[in-house]
């Protein structure tokens, strides 16, 4: 069996979260106190967090595919796992049509989109090919280079004097509730609630013991990262002018200039951006390719040319960037993804429960 | 009448088959009674060839004995075997009494009494014959009984231990590998003094049978790798083995990747701290470079110098080396990619420079740039085969015609020529030619990616380079380490060098066991009294 080591998780966890999260202002729609949402979010999804540790904690050895299976009985574990392929080649292919259009828009307007679709999809399925530890460490040594790139954007924007503090006030305007309306569940789905996913990972995990900690310590770690980012956005462009721009940080980073020379840094956000995607479609990509390979018992490549084609063919549903992220924001967010994301998890985690209480019961009737 | 031809048609075939290999073995002949049969049989054998010397004596030791003094001329020490042993057979005289029954007890004389020679071996075979006197040793044989003996007498012109070639340094030793096996192993031994250091022969080549030895420090080296270097070894077939290039292509992990899995080096010194940190190497016999493995990327960005030098200069290096590399590798790319796509990127006067540089010129920015690249590539490659009286020549025409006169003439752009002669001294940096050599094939690669692609191409072939990288495997170590996997007690000499003191292990995914390489961290600081003093 393929093994990763904690570094690689948490690399993973990181990267993964990272994403493309902060090309977005999350919780824009709470106006100056959006950064408020994404501390809302993040303990909220801390919570969620910990129902999914909780899920791997009773069943060590097992994937989410397999304890589904194991839990909910062979027809509605069926049914759920399709489900959850579903979800997890719709989640890569967002991100894949994401990239892809902000790529065309932005750097080459004249190259059709298929075709860097295409090129997207085949890096994700060569790194998949390759297996899940060679796709693992890939990310272990993307991950400090894209720390240092985003300290290094971090620093500029300080630098180049760009921040208004004063933007950020009133604080709590119209009191608490906007905050956790735009927080739950938008927020906690987007990025947050993604980590649902890992479920699929975490019994590649060499030693266990760690696990709950590694995990709670990239996922806070990520939070502080987005929450630095989304401040600086609101700083820098303004609520108002936020809520009208479809891709903020690009916004806000080509505002930097420093001594006449750094200047029109957009490339170097495209690139920290492309790493998180690429981490983040391929992570989905692979959990839909082990789901699979848990229904049908056929050759590793096969599934992987399987499932990206069929990636491939979905990310051409949207008719343009726009309808895409309409789309996104407002119907997966708030209706689809939470049931991937909190409903079943938590059922599931009930399910888990209640056969512990049971099985704890029997034992102590049969003990006396 | 059908089946049975057919029978026969087959077991000729096999027949044919079991031979075709054996066609370079000795046939295991006993030698024969009768000298002049034996001398017979070595001059048929080897079709009477000159440097195959065979010397009778019709009296020797003052007896009327017949006697065969053979070897080979250039690998035996004429010295030896005149002042040791055709010396001794002729002028010592034997005593009174021993000449009861000559033929039978006179090889007996020779070995005990009169050869004044260290090694001494007993030979009946004609296999046995020949290997000895083409190892350089001198066989006599005696008429009258089927045996002989060999005297060690290997010696003869051998080029003289040299300054290395390719891996030079300003500061380390001078010395490099020959292609003498055996001076080559003793320069390792004469480093690491210690019975620990192994050495295991293979003979590979049906027809060259050339040594082959695989030396490793026992305890240090994990097992594993030296077996499967042993096997890949073993499982090796082929009629000749000229350069270690031969076995390197035998025994790599990955044929198709521009990255090497193994790495050579001519530097005793290189080799030594190599089998320290608990690597294999392997040396072949006829080429002073030697086969270290397992390596991985970052052991090629790394030279023998930066462990002679100070850390904080060999750290800087260090950085230099992959910087230079990264740029060897992309920068033609980088220019084709910006100048073609992403015109926003540069500084609006750079932008206006350089456009006004490329205004006269008639092709697209990435013929320019693989024409400039081209050119490049065969200057290299003529600078290697000229001669060395006409090798200033090339640098005029390389530097005057082909650089200036294209730009006077239009055909270039003046920052091309810039790019494209940073790119080729970036190469030169990497210390292994192995490593400088991928650089070299990525890079054109790239500039296509760049030309269709712009900056995601290039950004996409990177991510397409690391997840090869990551999968790539020498030896069964991942090749990204100890970057992925990720090891903080091994990052002390990866991208940075800390001081020797500091560094406690051996690199410790390599060899798992015995790691320890310091007792405790010995940061030298002045003693009390100094200190005491100085207050």
């Amino acid at each position: 069996m393929q093994k990763i080591d904690k570094y690689e998780l948490i690399a993973m966890m990181i990267l993964f979260l990272i994403g493309t999260t902060p090309l977005y202002e999350l919780g824009v729609g709470a106006k100056q106190d959006a950064w408020l949402v994404v501390i809302v979010a993040m303990l909220a999804g801390l919570l969620l967090l910990l129902v999914y540790l909780f899920i791997q904690k009773g069943n060590e050895d097992r994937n989410l595919f397999e304890i589904l299976n194991q839990h909910l009985g062979r027809i509605l574990g069926t049914i759920v796992t399709v489900a959850y392929i579903f979800y997890f080649s719709y989640e890569s292919m967002r991100n894949t049509r994401e990239f892809g259009d902000i790529i065309n828009i932005s750097f080459l307007p004249k190259t059709p989109l298929s075709l860097l679709m295409l090129i997207m999809i085949l890096l994700s399925a060569y790194a998949i090919f390759k297996g899940t530890e060679v796709f693992f460490r890939v990310v272990e040594f993307l991950l400090p280079f894209t720390i240092f790139g985003y300290f290094l954007i971090f620093l500029m924007f300080i630098v180049s004097k760009n921040i208004h503090l004063e933007r950020l006030q009133p604080v709590l305007e119209h009191g608490i509730m906007p905050v956790i309306r735009e927080a739950i569940p938008k927020v906690i789905s987007f990025p947050f609630g993604e980590v649902v996913v890992f479920l699929a990972f975490w019994k590649h995990l060499n030693n266990k013991k760690n696990l709950s900690k590694l995990s709670i310590f990239s996922y806070l770690f990520v939070g502080i990262l987005l929450l630095i980012f989304n401040l600086l956005n609101l700083t820098i462009l303004s609520p108002q002018i936020l809520s009208i721009t479809t891709l903020p940080m690009l916004r806000s980073v080509r505002l930097i200039e420093i001594a006449d020379f750094l200047e029109r840094l957009d490339p170097v956000i495209i690139l920290l951006i492309y790493i998180g995607i690429f981490v983040k479609m391929t992570a989905f990509y692979l959990g839909a390719v082990i789901g699979l390979s848990y229904l049908i018992k056929i050759s590793h490549k096969k599934l992987t040319i399987i499932v990206g084609a069929f990636i491939y063919t979905i990310s051409f549903a949207a008719p343009n960037f726009i309808y895409h992220t309409w789309i996104g924001f407002t119907r997966n967010l708030m209706y689809d993804f939470p049931v991937f994301q909190i409903w079943i998890p938590l059922g599931l985690a009930a399910v888990v429960m209640m056969k512990r209480l049971f099985s704890r019961k029997r034992k102590r009737t049969r003990g006396t | 009448m059908r089946p049975f031809f057919k029978s026969k048609q087959g077991s000729s075939q096999q027949q044919g088959k079991n031979e075709q290999p054996s066609e370079f073995n000795m046939p295991e002949i006993i030698l024969s009674k009768y000298l002049d049969v034996n001398v017979q049989m070595i001059k048929e054998m080897t079709g009477d060839s000159s440097d195959i010397i065979i010397r009778r004596l019709d009296q020797a030791l003052g007896k009327p004995i017949h006697v065969a003094v053979i070897y080979t001329d250039g690998l035996a020490d004429e010295q030896i075997i005149n002042n040791s042993i055709l010396k001794s057979l002729t002028q010592i005289q034997a005593d009174a009494d021993s000449s009861l029954d000559p033929p039978k007890q006179v090889l007996g004389w020779i070995k005990h009494r009169f050869l004044a020679i260290g090694q001494v071996t007993d030979i009946d075979t004609m296999k046995n014959l020949f290997d000895a006197i083409l190892a350089g040793n001198t066989v006599i044989l005696v008429d009258g009984t089927a045996k002989g003996i060999s005297a060690s007498s290997a010696g003869g012109e051998q080029r003289g231990v040299d300054e290395p070639q390719s891996q030079t340094v300003i500061r380390g030793p001078r010395e490099g590998f020959t292609e003498n096996l055996r001076v080559n192993t003793s320069l390792i031994r004469r480093k690491i003094k210690n019975p620990n250091l192994w050495i295991v022969d293979r003979t590979i080549g049906r027809v060259t049978q050339t040594d082959v030895a695989v030396m490793y420090i026992h305890g240090i080296a994990s097992d594993d790798v030296v077996q499967e270097i042993l096997k890949r070894l073993d499982r090796i077939d082929i009629d000749s083995v000229l350069e270690s290039g031969y076995i390197e292509e035998f025994i790599q992990d990955a044929t198709f990747t521009p990255f090497p899995t193994l790495t050579n080096s001519e530097r005793p010194d290189a080799i030594a701290g190599a089998i320290l940190e608990g690597k294999v190497a392997i040396l072949v016999d006829g080429s002073p470079f030697v086969l270290i493995a397992p390596i991985t990327i970052f052991k090629l960005f790394q030279s023998s110098e930066d462990y002679y030098q100070k850390f904080d200069i060999a750290t800087f290096l260090r950085l230099m080396r992959i910087i230079a590399f990264v740029f060897s590798m992309l920068l033609p790319s980088m220019y084709i990619a910006i100048t073609t796509f992403h015109q926003q990127m540069l500084p609006t006067t750079l932008l206006i420079s350089l456009a006004a540089q490329r205004e006269g010129v008639p092709f697209p920015a990435f013929v320019e740039a693989l024409a400039m690249e081209i050119t490049f590539e065969v200057l290299r490659e003529a600078g290697v085969r000229m001669p060395r009286a006409i090798g200033s020549a090339i640098s005029i025409v390389g530097a005057l015609v082909l650089g200036q006169a294209a730009v006077q003439a239009g055909l270039v752009s003046a920052a091309m020529v810039i790019i494209v002669a940073f790119t080729a001294i970036a190469g030169f940096v990497a210390p292994s030619v192995s490593l400088s050599n991928s650089a070299r094939l990525l890079r054109f690669g790239f500039m296509l990616l760049a030309a269709t692609l712009g900056l995601f191409g290039i950004i996409a072939g990177l991510m397409a380079m690391l997840i090869h990288l990551a999968g790539l495997r020498s030896f069964g170590i991942p090749y990204l380490i100890p970057l992925a996997p990720f090891s903080p007690s091994d990052q002390k000499d990866a991208l940075v060098r800390v001081p020797w003191w500091a560094m406690l292990k051996r690199p410790t995914l390599i060899s798992k066991k015995n790691i320890k390489r310091l007792k405790s961290i010995q940061k030298p600081s002045p003693s009390k009294d100094e200190q005491e003093q100085e207050q």
